[in-house]
């Protein structure tokens, strides 16, 4: 377990005192002087799974790698994401083809920068590459997951999963099983690797972390999502990674912590996020960070946001929780009685839904529309001032009893408020609460 | 002594300072940063604003621009940001050129320093300013309060008075500078660590007066509530407590920040005992990257989780020990370990996160220098780590590590 990196003390010491910019500038330093071959060890970044073993690297291929890294320091910090992709592309242009290193770390930046496309294409014309077999598969897994089309995307990660038993593999798995409505399945696969608890000491570990959130998150079980979220989040800051593109976090995180009704904690982390989508500049991470946002700022410019969001999500090719998106924003419209906009804006839900296989959410959708459609025809499908009230003290958690005593109600009314309340949303229980109500504050 | 309490429209708006005559703009980004930042709402278009005039080059010949935007970029709680900015200024020579604008930087790095736990090195520099006679009066008050605080906030209480009365600070309060306020908070530090909890209190709360008649309503500006509601705690008086403590989350609220918050929800738990908002506020100063007083937040959660009996609070105990022992906040490692030990020890020993990746990167043989490298620590850090883990497994020493079974 040999390290090589020269003055790690140095940066490391730099980090903690924080002369962020010093420790990063001494890496692109040490980075010129390196030797090339090894300049990837330097950098934070994960692994490829295991690929052949490479012929001793020529001087050109040292030049790529030490590109690549530059890439990779660039798109961690992300600030310039022009100059990561410049440095990406440098380095595919020297040794892409001829280096799996190379061609890994360079695409990964890509990724990153939402290349989807270039990435895709240059997956494919390598697909054949004997030494490009371990990297390829899973890269095009990625754009998959990350373009929207969660069904072929899960075929082909669990095909790496299987063959290389690479943790990355299995986070990515984990976040795309999640998005397709089987976040117990997501938990039950990362259990059966070994991978519970903490899990430290794990490769991959922020990966695992933050995916497993993401799965929590889906499947409503918030706080212990939000402590991986966190943790993530951690380890990240501690790894030099403050770029939400690299491991989405914190939008995540806001949304659990909004459902936990912390909303100064998800304000934090959305506007975070926000301040750091603005410095990337891409249009995904901008729209995530905005949705984040909205709903851990309901305030009057959340519609606006929310319609920001979809619209920086439609123009693009990632597509990743565009229907959840669309149908935050139909709550908030039903809210406001705007009725048929919200079935429309339900309508491009569902159709987001369906394309990605997402049977869950299609059927959340599905019933939420079944309630705009019953709110608009009737009087009667509007919640009342007590219903909602009831509502949000269910929503946090509190028991009809506790509800009850809060409200000086009878259990019995209690009961009453909340079946018409689920009846009325369309949902059948409390779980779906937290979605139902959407961003009521 | 002139006993009424007039506004001298003479004195810059604080937080602004006047540097040499002619060094101002009418109205620039940095006008507009400084504006915000006092009015303490929409922090983000602060931080745009502060940002806006660093990158400008009419702005950047200005010294005051500079200091204005540097400081909404403090205020703001934009470490990252403040950090590279500051960076830039300290390798380019632009400001050297310019009266105050070397000393500018030097102080703003001083107190991120002081922030992240750089006790010493904040301390030589302020202690060199405030000594330079050279260096305009404001900047002089700012770093004297400041080094106030580094002392006081490393219990030397002797050394902090003393450093008040050699630079006459009776005489400096009466002369009402731009930066009194900050003044006044420094000698009210020094009370209260002396355990002149009632003196210490009028000084806060002039401070506070003293800044809302300034127009400046951001409590990331001058954090005067929560020292403040600390010192009517002790006095027993709960009913102000609790009032300044709500104040400060409502504005800290409005303005933002995490650190802001954080800061507010902590000061509001200790009047509340509510540690719902103890682990809001301990969750967004992690959050915020200035963990200056997280050991502090930790320390009474896990203390109150420990007087419940919780297994809860090992994990947060031994997490103020480790921020604690990074800042070299001593005093506090110590009332860690002391908090710890009362805890009843389980069969199991638990390690905490770090403990467990350093050991068990020990046990495959790599040496203290590689450990470092992987997990990307200092050796020192390391070092600390593993000690931790001889004691509480009582092992004498690495030859021991073979025979622990670490659990995941």
């Amino acid at each position: 377990m040999e390290c090589v990196s020269t003055d790690v003390n140095g940066r490391a010491s730099l980090v903690h005192s924080g002369r962020w910019a010093e420790a990063d500038e001494a890496l692109l330093g040490e980075l010129d002087g390196a030797s090339g071959a090894r300049a990837l060890e330097l950098v934070e970044c994960p692994r490829p799974p295991a690929s052949t073993p490479a012929p001793a690297p020529s001087h050109v291929v040292g030049l790529a790698r030490c590109a690549a890294a530059r890439a990779v320091v660039l798109a961690n910090a992300g600030h310039d994401r022009a100059a990561a992709v410049r440095h990406a592309d440098e380095a595919f242009a020297l040794a892409g083809e001829i280096d799996p290193d190379t061609f890994w770390h360079s695409m990964l930046v890509l990724l990153h920068a939402e290349e989807l496309d270039r990435v895709e294409d240059e997956c494919r014309v390598l697909a054949r590459s004997p030494r490009h077999r371990t990297v390829v598969p899973l890269l095009l897994a990625r754009v998959l997951a990350l373009s929207g089309d969660l069904t072929n995307a899960h075929g082909v990660l669990s095909g790496v999963v299987e063959r290389t038993g690479s943790s990355l593999a299995v986070a990515w798995l984990v976040e795309v099983m999640a998005e397709l409505g089987h976040p117990d399945r997501a938990v039950a696969l990362l259990e059966s690797r070994g991978l519970r608890g903490a899990m430290r000491g794990a490769e991959h570990r922020a990966h695992l972390l933050a995916a497993r959130g993401a799965a929590g998150l889906a499947a409503g079980r918030f706080r212990p999502a939000l402590q991986d979220l966190l943790d993530a989040g951690r380890v990240l800051a501690s790894l030099g990674v403050r770029n939400p593109s690299v491991v989405m976090w914190q939008a995540r995180a806001a949304l659990c912590a909004s459902a936990l009704r912390q909303p100064d904690l998800a304000v934090a982390l959305a506007e975070e996020q926000y301040a750091a989508a603005q410095r990337w500049n891409s249009p995904w991470g901008r729209a995530t960070a905005l949705h984040a946002l909205a709903i851990a700022r309901t305030d009057e410019r959340s519609m606006q946001r929310l319609q920001h969001a979809i619209e920086l999500v439609a123009a693009g090719r990632a597509q990743g929780g565009r229907t959840r998106m669309c149908y935050d924003l139909a709550v908030l419209l039903r809210e406001r009685q705007s009725f048929r906009d919200a079935e429309s804006l339900l309508d491009t839900a569902m159709q987001a839904a369906r394309s990605a296989g997402n049977v869950t959410w299609a059927d959340r959708v599905a019933r939420a529309t079944e309630a705009v459609v019953s709110a608009r025809t009737t009087a009667g499908g509007r919640l009342s001032s007590q219903e909602i009230t009831t509502a949000r003290l269910a929503r946090s958690g509190l028991s009809n009893r506790e509800i009850a005593a809060q409200l000086c109600l009878t259990t019995r009314t209690v009961e009453h408020h909340l079946s018409g309340v689920y009846q009325k949303l369309g949902i059948s229980g409390r779980p779906d609460l937290a979605f139902a109500l959407g961003a009521l504050s | 002594m002139d006993t009424v309490i007039a506004l001298n429209p003479a004195l810059p708006a604080f937080p602004a300072m006047r540097f040499a005559s002619g060094e101002s703009h009418a109205t620039c980004h940095a006008v507009t940063a400084l504006a915000l930042v006092r009015a303490g709402a929409d922090r983000p278009a602060a931080i745009h604003h502060a940002e806006s005039a660093l990158d400008d080059p009419g702005c950047a010949a200005h010294v005051s621009c500079t200091w204005t935007s540097l400081v909404t970029l403090l205020a703001a709680a934009a470490p990252h940001a403040l950090d590279a900015r500051l960076h830039e200024l300290e390798r380019s020579s632009q400001l050297a050129a310019r009266a105050g604008g070397e000393t500018v930087v030097e102080l703003l790095r001083a107190r991120c320093d002081f922030l992240l736990g750089q006790q010493d090195r904040a301390r030589a520099v302020l202690t060199r300013v405030v000594h330079d006679r050279a260096t305009a009066l404001d900047l002089r008050c700012l770093a004297l309060a400041w080094l106030t605080h580094v002392l006081v906030a490393a219990r030397q209480h002797t050394a902090a008075r003393h450093l008040l009365e050699t630079n006459d600070i009776e005489r400096l309060l009466a002369r009402r500078t731009t930066y009194r306020p900050l003044l006044l908070m420094a000698r009210g530090a020094v009370h209260t660590g002396a355990g002149r909890f009632a003196r210490g209190l009028e000084d806060f709360q002039e401070a506070g007066r003293g800044l809302t008649e300034a127009g400046v309503h951001n409590p990331a500006l001058v954090t005067w509530r929560p020292p403040a509601v600390k010192a009517a705690l002790r006095l027993g008086n709960r009913a102000l407590a609790a009032e300044l403590a709500t104040e400060e989350l409502a504005a800290a609220r409005r303005w933002g920040s995490p650190h802001a918050v954080g800061t507010a929800l902590h000061t509001r738990s200790l009047v509340t005992g509510d540690n719902a908002e103890l682990e809001d506020s301990i969750s967004l100063m992690e959050l915020g990257g200035t963990h200056f007083l997280l050991p502090e937040a930790l320390l009474e959660l896990g203390g109150r989780l420990a007087a419940e009996g919780s297994a809860a609070a090992r994990p947060r105990l031994e997490r103020a020990a480790e921020v604690a022992a990074l800042m070299g906040h001593h005093h506090q490692v110590h009332e860690a370990q002391r908090l710890l030990a009362t805890l009843s020890r389980a069969a199991e020993v638990r390690l905490s996160d770090q403990e467990t990746r350093v050991l068990s990167l020990a046990q495959s043989g790599c040496t203290n220098k590689q450990i470092a490298a992987k997990l990307c620590l200092t050796v020192r850090g390391v070092e600390f780590h593993l000690s931790s883990c001889y004691r509480k497994l009582g092992l004498s020493g690495r030859r021991d590590l073979a025979a622990v079974r670490i659990a995941t």
